[in-house]
């Protein structure tokens, strides 16, 4: 079958379009919107889609931009003969004509039917399904936008008995499996899936599970029969076993009481041999001492004579000594005592240098007593005569008036008012001056002479000559009263004043009390100096330096006697200072000399007391070793005395040692006894017996207890038999085990069958797919190389995703890139039609549209290879593309739509 | 006159059968040893036994439960006669003994008072017969129990129990002379036992008859030495010298050789059959032997059956509905099926000539092969191939 042409008119986007298409090869160009899946759309609607088809299919037809229903017309070839199918597609009055050129015409129904005949699909009649189920058909052919990248087994499965029947012709003879193998086979899948998990393992609760339980459960109970019967067995053996010890034990008490009563009576006698070894011992020691005793005495006698006669050696030699020592104490004795008469010499000679000295001082004492009072006494004539000029300024100041500070400002203030009062009343007075007159002039009474002038206060009576009275009054009226009285209140307020301070007026007072200042200040200077020169003690100070000087003359006389005559005073202090360092220097060396001196007595003092001490030393060492040797002689002579001399001596030694030798063989005699009789063991071994016998005891109290115990286990009621209660659960783990095994068998055959059936289907599957898969390999290769292979799998009758190998790796549908399932997926729809187009005279269209999106440019330029290849191999392909530019390798008859027709 | 006694051993009452899974055939079986007491019984009136001596084993466990201990002791005290036993390996004497326990005794006193338990290895006097028991003390003994009568000689014996009376020793466990061959002692333990008695070191003109027990077929050790056998067989025979299901019925004088008489008491039949199938028509052969062996008695026969051979897969099925009756039929059947499942030519052909249907044409293929070896595979693809069968037939 093959496509010719197109021709849509009022479908949708197209008003008129004819599209003439290659046999083999069309690329229909276009830009998105341009109608290119429109196109392929209505082609096939016109093969498959009833004509009379409405509802929503139908109205998704009608163009909204041309009037009229939609039609399509296309030509193709099948059968050796041309057809056109012409479709009106407008709901119920939907026409649908075929016509083959040159010949028959169908119209409607019959159009329809034979359409599905010569497509050899399904003539689906009538209805909404049918048109669900026509969009469908023949879509391994049509790859619409979008779906190329999708898995193509699904394809192959709507497409599945044509599919097997052309692979069963080309797999040789392959049968496919039957309804009896598929019923057989699902039988046993299911059998399999009721008894085992995906995993393989037992379903819970299926028969080999239960199985697995009681089995499990049989072992359980076997093993508490067993427990309980253990139980019973070990108690008869604890039993019997206690029963054992019970028996060994009370042999063992005979034996132990019989060792135990031997050991006591050994024990017995062992008491009695120590005994007599304590006395024996006892005599030994004893004998033993007394031999030690003489021993020692004897030892002591012999010591004493070898003492006596070394004490007797040492005395003799001490007698020089004892001279020799003397002699040298002696020495040092006039040594000390000749030392002793220099240092006395000596003293003397420095005491009277020493007295010399002291009364050289005790002059100068007096001479600087005697400076010391002339000093004073001048200072008391500077005294006496700055007291008289005190005396003299205090008399001066006694006859000036007493104007203090306090008197003069009283005074000032008097006076001060006075003069206030005056001027008022100078202000209110009538000033009178004289400037000249022949006659005299008087103003109450009291001449004027020319050039005067008097001030007048009250009415006066001026008088010039006698030529004229004048009576002048002032001005003021009352006033000049009031300050006329005041005035003269003031006025005599500091006449008072001044009389009672002896002065006459206040200039005086001023004056008076500047004298007095002057006075003061000069007697304070005075008084100052006094009080400097010490005027306060001069006196004592003066009786102290004349006592003193009286007491430096006494001195000096007191010293002249310890000193004598002869002795020249010094004339002056000089002269005394001159001597007294002489004297001291010479004082200095004598007592340095003295010093020494005594150096050399305590030297010889030290010398002889050493030399003394020898001496006393030694004499007392020859007394002490004189008093040893009288010592010594008394204690031998004692000893001897006592123990006889050293025949008698020896004789009785001898008799002692024999004595200690007789007490040490008794003892040593009975302690062979004890020892034979082990007796240092035997209070351990009956120690042990009784502890054993404790333990015996113990372990029959024990063992009793046990076989109490294991009694009380073994007593039983009779309810029940435990050997049978064993017997029965063995017998059942052996029947559960029967039956385990048997259940087992029968779920592993089933599980056997549901395997074979299922390898058998994939190996029948194989032979049917691998022409198929060869198929599909052949146009991978044109893509990936030589190596590509491609492996397709029948499961239960269904196509598996295809799986792409390359180079020996399996790459699953999934797994592959877009691009990559998009070529795969092309590839399958190519093989497929191939196969398929044996149906129809060699060739079936395959419709692309836009199928490569995911492919790039280079995987663009090889797929055309494998296009090509289809078409080479009788195949019609036709591309629908925006990018006509890619597939230009292709060779193919390109058409162009260019959009909206107008 | 000649001491006539029923020498008589392992009863092992309260046996369990613990393989025998149907609780109401287990339950018959061991009511079955019951009721041999009665018929022992009965041989004792029948031949006027003076008592009865039981060489051990007289329970099957030393823990026996109460119910059985009554009923045994019920049993027992209806004899009427003397019934003396010794403990053997199965009810021993040791600690925590059924005859220590108060039950036993209570219910011994009072429903059986002629039962005596020879617990002691002494010298036993009886009016017509001198006993020497040699009990067993524990389940397995490493010394042999009648080591103790090496100790007498004629004077000691005759003063110790005269020199009237026959002398009877009574004991339990294995002579040395077994060959080890046989069963000693239940179903499933060897013959390599303690237990041992050395019959040649008894000082045998000391004594005039050793009732043995033990051993559970009858067998006659020496003239005047004895394996009673069990009264009731107990399991599968093993051989043709096996000869249980009988008491001896024992006359016996001083210095006199013994006059021994078997008398059957069983009356369960043990079988044991074995058949190899030769073809898918030697299914209704089996079935007719089968019936030889039991007649068209149901619930008295306990059956060991062991197959071999090859059988189609319908035949298999076939034997497996015939087995099935045969179960129910049998207190036990103990089947030793060994027979392989060999599709026939015409099943094989069935199964994977199906060019119609091609998976099940060829998984039987593969399933044929597998069933071809011996392994645990084979035996899965046997069982596969079975169902393979069954599926298409059903389905097809």
């Amino acid at each position: 079958m093959r496509l010719l042409s197109i021709a849509v008119r009022n479908y949708r986007i197209h008003r008129d379009l004819t599209v003439e298409l290659d046999p083999f090869r069309t690329v229909i160009a276009g830009p998105n919107e341009s109608g290119k899946s429109t196109l392929a759309e209505a082609a096939h609607r016109a093969l498959f889609l009833k004509a009379k088809t409405g509802g929503e299919t139908q109205k998704t037809m009608v163009s909204h931009l041309w009037p009229g229903h939609p039609e399509v017309e296309v030509r193709f070839e099948t059968a050796g003969a041309i057809y056109r199918i012409a479709k009106r597609f407008s709901g119920g009055s939907g026409t649908a004509t075929l016509t083959r050129e040159g010949g028959q015409t169908w119209k409607q129904d019959e159009a329809e039917s034979e359409l599905a005949e010569l497509l050899r699909v399904e003539d689906l009649g009538k209805g909404k399904g049918a048109a669900r189920t026509s969009a469908r058909q023949w879509t391994h052919l049509w790859v619409r936008q979008g779906e190329s990248g999708a898995d193509p087994s699904p394809h192959a499965d709507s497409q599945r008995d044509s599919l097997l029947a052309r692979l069963q012709e080309s797999g040789g003879a392959a049968v496919m499996e039957s309804e009896l193998d598929s019923r057989v086979a699902s039988r046993f899948n299911e059998a399999f899936e009721t008894l085992f998990t995906k995993a393989g393992k037992p379903k819970a609760h299926s028969e080999p599970d239960l199985a697995n339980q009681s089995l499990r459960k049989a072992k359980e109970e076997l093993e508490n029969a067993r427990q309980t019967w253990r139980q019973l067995e070990q108690a008869a053996g604890d039993f019997l076993a206690a029963g054992r010890i019970v028996t060994e034990k009370n042999s063992e008490l005979e034996s132990l009481s019989r060792s135990k009563r031997e050991t006591e009576e050994k024990l017995e006698k062992a008491g009695a041999l120590r005994h007599r070894a304590e006395l024996e011992e006892r005599d030994a020691r004893q004998a033993a001492l007394a031999l030690d005793n003489f021993m020692r005495t004897d030892r002591e006698i012999a010591d004493l004579g070898r003492k006596k006669r070394q004490l007797k050696e040492l005395l003799e030699p001490g007698e020089a000594e004892t001279k020799r020592l003397e002699t040298q104490a002696t020495s040092w004795k006039d040594k000390h005592r000749s030392l002793i008469e220099e240092s006395r010499r000596q003293g003397e000679e420095t005491k009277a240098t020493r007295s010399r000295l002291q009364l050289v001082l005790s002059w100068k004492e007096r001479f600087d007593c005697q400076s010391r009072l002339e000093r004073i006494a001048a200072v008391a004539d500077e005294v006496a005569d700055l007291k008289k000029e005190i005396h003299s300024l205090d008399s001066r100041l006694a006859a000036l008036p007493q104007v203090t500070a306090a008197a003069l400002k009283s005074l000032q203030a008097l006076s001060r008012a006075n003069r206030e009062a005056a001027i008022a009343l100078q202000a209110v007075a009538a000033g009178i001056a004289v400037r000249a007159s022949s006659l005299p002039v008087t103003v109450a009474g009291e001449p004027l002479a020319a050039g005067e002038s008097r001030i007048l206060t009250e009415d006066t009576e001026v008088r010039v000559g006698d030529a004229a009275c004048l009576l002048v009054s002032p001005g003021g009226g009352a006033r000049l009263a009031d300050l006329r009285q005041r005035a003269e209140e003031n006025r005599a307020s500091l006449e008072t004043a001044c009389k009672e301070l002896g002065v006459k007026s206040e200039e005086d007072a001023i004056q008076v009390r500047e004298r007095r200042l002057e006075i003061e200040n000069l007697r304070n200077t005075r008084h100052a100096e006094w009080k400097a020169k010490g005027a306060d003690d001069i006196d004592d100070r003066l009786a102290d330096a004349t006592h003193a000087l009286e007491s430096a003359a006494a001195e000096v006389v007191r010293r002249q006697e310890a000193v004598g005559e002869g002795f020249t005073e010094p004339a002056n202090l000089e002269a005394a200072n001159g001597m007294a360092a002489s004297l001291r220097s010479a004082l200095d060396a004598m007592e340095a000399t003295e010093m020494g001196i005594q150096a050399r007595i305590e030297s010889a003092e030290e010398e002889l007391q050493k030399a003394e001490r020898a001496l006393a030393a030694h004499r007392q060492g020859l007394e002490k070793t004189a008093g040893e040797l009288k010592v010594v002689e008394i204690r031998l002579a004692t000893h001897e005395e006592s123990h006889g001399d050293a025949a008698a001596r020896k004789e009785k030694g001898e008799a002692l040692a024999q004595a200690r030798r007789e007490a040490e063989r008794k003892l040593e005699e009975t302690r062979e006894a004890l020892k034979n009789l082990q007796a240092d063991t035997l209070e351990a071994d009956l120690e042990r017996f009784n502890r054993a016998l404790d333990r015996a005891h113990d372990a029959i109290g024990e063992a009793e207890k046990r076989r109490a115990v294991a009694g009380n286990l073994l007593t039983r009621d009779g309810a029940t038999d435990p050997a049978e209660a064993l017997a029965l659960a063995g017998a059942e783990v052996e029947l559960a085990r029967h039956r385990q095994i048997e259940v087992e068998r029968k779920a592993e055959a089933v599980r056997l069958l549901s395997e074979l059936f299922a390898e058998r289907r994939r190996s029948l599957a194989d032979r049917f797919t691998r022409p198929l898969a060869e198929t599909i390999a052949g146009y991978l290769q044109q893509i990936f190389g030589p190596e590509a292979r491609a492996e397709i799998a029948l499961s239960e009758g269904n196509f598996e995703k295809p799986v792409l190998n390359r180079g020996g790796r399996a790459f699953s549908f999934d797994e592959l890139s877009g691009g990559a399932r998009e070529q795969l997926a092309a590839a399958f729809r190519l093989a497929m039609a191939e196969i398929l187009a044996q149906d129809h005279d060699g060739c079936l269209p395959l419709v692309f549209d836009d199928a490569f999106a995911h492919s790039d440019p280079d995987r663009t330029r090889t797929l055309q290879r494998m296009l090509d290849l289809a078409a080479r191999r009788g195949l019609q392909v036709i591309l629908l593309t925006c990018h006509p530019a890619a597939y230009a390798d292709l060779g193919a008859r390109t058409v162009s739509l260019s959009g909206v027709e107008n | 006159m000649a001491t006539v006694f029923l020498h008589t051993a392992d009863w092992q009452l309260g046996k369990p059968f613990a393989r025998v899974s149907d609780p109401e055939k287990r339950a018959v079986l061991r009511q079955e040893r019951l009721h041999a007491i009665q018929r022992i019984g009965t041989v004792a009136k029948e031949h006027e036994a003076a008592f009865i001596l039981v060489a051990g084993d007289l329970f099957d466990s030393p823990t026996i439960c109460k119910s059985t201990v009554s009923q045994a002791c019920s049993a027992i005290g209806q004899m009427e006669i003397p019934v003396l036993a010794i403990p053997g390996n199965h009810d021993h004497g040791g600690p925590g003994c059924l005859w220590d326990q108060d039950f036993f005794r209570q219910e011994q006193q009072t429903l059986a008072p002629n039962l005596r338990i020879l617990t002691t290895p002494e010298p036993l006097e009886l009016d017509c017969a001198a006993l020497f028991p040699c009990p067993l003390l524990r389940r397995h003994e490493s010394a042999d129990p009648t080591a103790w009568l090496r100790q007498f000689d004629e004077s000691a014996l005759a003063a110790s129990v005269g020199t009237d009376n026959p002398r009877i020793v009574l004991a339990h466990g294995s002579v040395l002379d077994f060959d080890g061959s046989g069963d000693i002692d239940g179903e499933e333990e060897s013959s390599n036992v303690p237990n041992l008695i050395d019959i040649d070191r008894l000082p045998a003109a000391l004594f005039d008859y050793v009732a043995l027990g033990d051993w559970h077929g009858t067998r006659e050790i020496h003239p005047h030495c004895w394996y009673s056998g069990a009264p009731e067989p107990d399991r599968f025979p093993r051989g043709a010298g096996n000869d249980p299901g009988n008491v001896l019925v024992v006359a016996v004088d001083r210095c006199a050789p013994p006059t021994v008489q078997k008398i059957p008491t069983a009356r369960l039949g043990w079988h044991g059959r074995e058949f190899e199938f030769d073809g898918d028509e030697d299914v209704p052969v089996l079935e007719e032997k089968l019936s030889q062996v039991t007649g068209n008695r149901a619930g008295r026969d306990l059956l060991r059956l062991s197959l071999r051979g090859s059988l189609g897969i319908e035949a298999t099925t076939r034997l497996e509905t015939l087995l099935d009756a045969w179960d129910s039929r049998l207190l036990r059947l103990d089947l030793h099926n060994e027979t392989r499942i060999a599709p026939n030519p015409e099943e094989i052909e069935a199964l994977t000539r199906r060019t119609g249907d091609p998976l099940i044409s060829a998984v039987a293929g593969d399933l044929v092969q597998r069933a071809a070896g011996d392994g645990e595979e084979a035996i899965v693809a046997r069982i596969a191939l079975r169902r393979l069968h069954a599926a298409v037939s059903v389905a097809g």
